[in-house]
């Protein structure tokens, strides 16, 4: 328990990290969002950037506090310490956005840019690994298979969710959905990752008509990192929810795995996660500093294209723009343009599985 | 392998493209049955309109380069001009040497333009 107590503090403290460190990240090219003058940010900029940084330490601790508060003395409440997280990421944002106000009235915008596009035709099996699929897959399966294997043996009634010190606490009737609802949702979620990575195949690569070939490499290289940390993140996710799935197991097999090794195996992967997060973005600021050694300046902006950026360049709807996945503004990695119809698919599959079980609970099959 | 559109070019955009194809067929980096990106992505990634893009893919298809197939893309099917009359390929060179010679050029020097253009054609691809 206070092991995972300090994890999540870590991790919180991660969360703060990368907020805090978000309005920058592109220096001038992208400040919270809106490309200002080298002058500009190292004077009013740093200004608006450390204030920024005070209202979000102020609140980490505020909550932080108060979610400590409510640990020590609500001690049957062991999740209410984690609601502490989105509600920081939601005042951040709000945060963040009152800042970006103040900064887009410094906004320059750069005449006379000359793009350039890629002729490659990237396939999603350039950016898939076969060895790295099958794992998967095993992952997959053999927990069902352990699964149908030992289906007669269960009892009627099972356990589906378990409290902190390994005791169930919630029950449901033995059925199909009860004991392979965990294989279920995670071959729904390798569909969304694979959808996704379908779409980052024809990302919008901007490419400025000098350094052309440079660039080029940077970005395809760009590309190679996010697609293996996608793939990186499945293959953790499978193995955690292939090691979950087999918890209800755990009352009939005799000797067999405890509820100690399952959280374990929680928190291990996390871990790892993260620190698979930070090293790839620890990769990708490589690829940005050595196009700005090469180019002198990191990011291209597309004149027509920077007020069609909304909320700091968090949120990007252009309607004249055909594609569906863009590099982002702020922070690396790409993002979607909301105003492209194609976006409905991404969310409705999106929305598949809550709006499902939500369906399910209502009709009573839960 | 990459394209370059230039505003301030007089040629229309989608003919610019076009072009810049053309070019990277002439120079073997295209070669037959190469695929092209869907017209989508070339737009996006240019900043232009759908359409602009299309009609290049479409007066690529018509000189017989490439041959857009529903669903499948545009891929590389020809790298030769398909029209072998001799009138109709020295038409687009007498333009150009027409505007050397008006903008006051001498043979030589002429020449000297025509052999160094020719030379970065070929030697550009590998």
């Amino acid at each position: 328990m206070s092991n995972l107590m300090i994890f999540w503090g870590l991790f919180d403290l991660f969360m703060l990290g990368i907020l805090l460190y978000m309005p920058i990240m592109r220096k001038e090219e992208a400040f919270f969002g809106t490309k200002v003058s080298e002058e500009t940010y190292s004077t009013v900029g740093r200004k608006i950037h450390t204030r920024y940084c005070i209202w979000l330490i102020l609140s980490f601790i505020q909550i932080q506090v108060i979610g400590l508060i409510i640990s020590f003395y609500r001690t049957d409440m062991p999740y209410a310490r984690l609601v502490g997280l989105p509600i920081f990421v939601v005042a951040a944002m709000i945060f963040y956005v009152v800042f970006a106000r103040q900064v887009k009235p410094f906004q320059v915008i750069e005449e006379n840019q000359r793009f350039a596009t890629s002729l490659k035709v990237r396939h999603l099996s350039d950016y898939t690994s076969i060895g790295l699929e099958i794992l998967i897959g095993l992952t997959i399966i053999i927990p069902m298979l352990i699964l149908i294997y030992y289906y007669p043996l269960l009892p009627d009634r099972i356990p589906v969710h378990w409290d902190w010190k390994g005791n169930p606490d919630r029950w449901a009737e033995k059925n199909f959905f009860s004991v392979f609802f965990l294989p279920v949702v995670m071959i729904y979620l390798q569909g969304l990752f694979w959808l996704i990575k379908y779409g980052m195949t024809q990302v919008k690569m901007m490419l400025p008509a000098e350094h052309t070939a440079e660039y080029l490499a940077a970005k395809e290289e760009g590309l190679r990192v996010t697609m293996s940390l996608m793939d990186q993140i499945r293959l953790l996710q499978s193995i955690l929810f292939g090691g979950l799935s087999l918890n209800i197991l755990s009352g009939i097999l005799s000797g067999g795995f405890s509820i100690k090794w399952i959280l374990g195996l929680v928190v291990v992967s996390d871990m790892f996660i993260l620190l698979i997060c930070a090293y790839n973005i620890y990769k990708m600021m490589k690829i940005e500093d050595r196009l700005k050694a090469i180019a002198g300046k990191t990011y291209v902006q597309r004149e027509s294209d920077a007020n069609q950026w909304y909320a700091g360049g968090l949120f990007y709807y252009n309607p004249d723009d055909p594609a569906l996945f863009v590099e982002k503004m702020v922070g690396y990695g790409y993002t979607m343009n909301f105003a492209n119809k194609q976006v409905y698919l991404y969310i409705g599959y999106g929305l598949l599985l809550p709006v499902g079980l939500a369906l399910l609970g209502i009709l009573g099959k839960l | 392998m990459f394209i370059t559109i230039d505003e301030k070019d007089r040629r229309p955009i989608y003919q610019q493209v076009a072009d810049e194809i053309k070019e990277l067929i002439a120079r073997g980096e295209l070669s037959e049955g190469a695929p092209l990106p869907p017209v989508r992505q070339v737009a996006a990634n240019l900043g232009v309109n759908l359409n602009t893009i299309a009609t290049a893919y479409r007066e690529l298809q018509r000189e017989g380069f490439i041959t857009v197939r529903h669903g499948a893309g545009a891929v590389v099917i020809s790298t030769k001009v398909s029209n072998n009359e001799q009138d109709e390929l020295r038409r687009p060179l007498r333009s150009a040497l027409t505007q050397l010679v008006l903008a006051g050029l001498s043979s030589v020097e002429i020449l000297e333009i025509v052999t160094q253009e020719l030379r970065q054609l070929i030697q550009g691809g590998k």
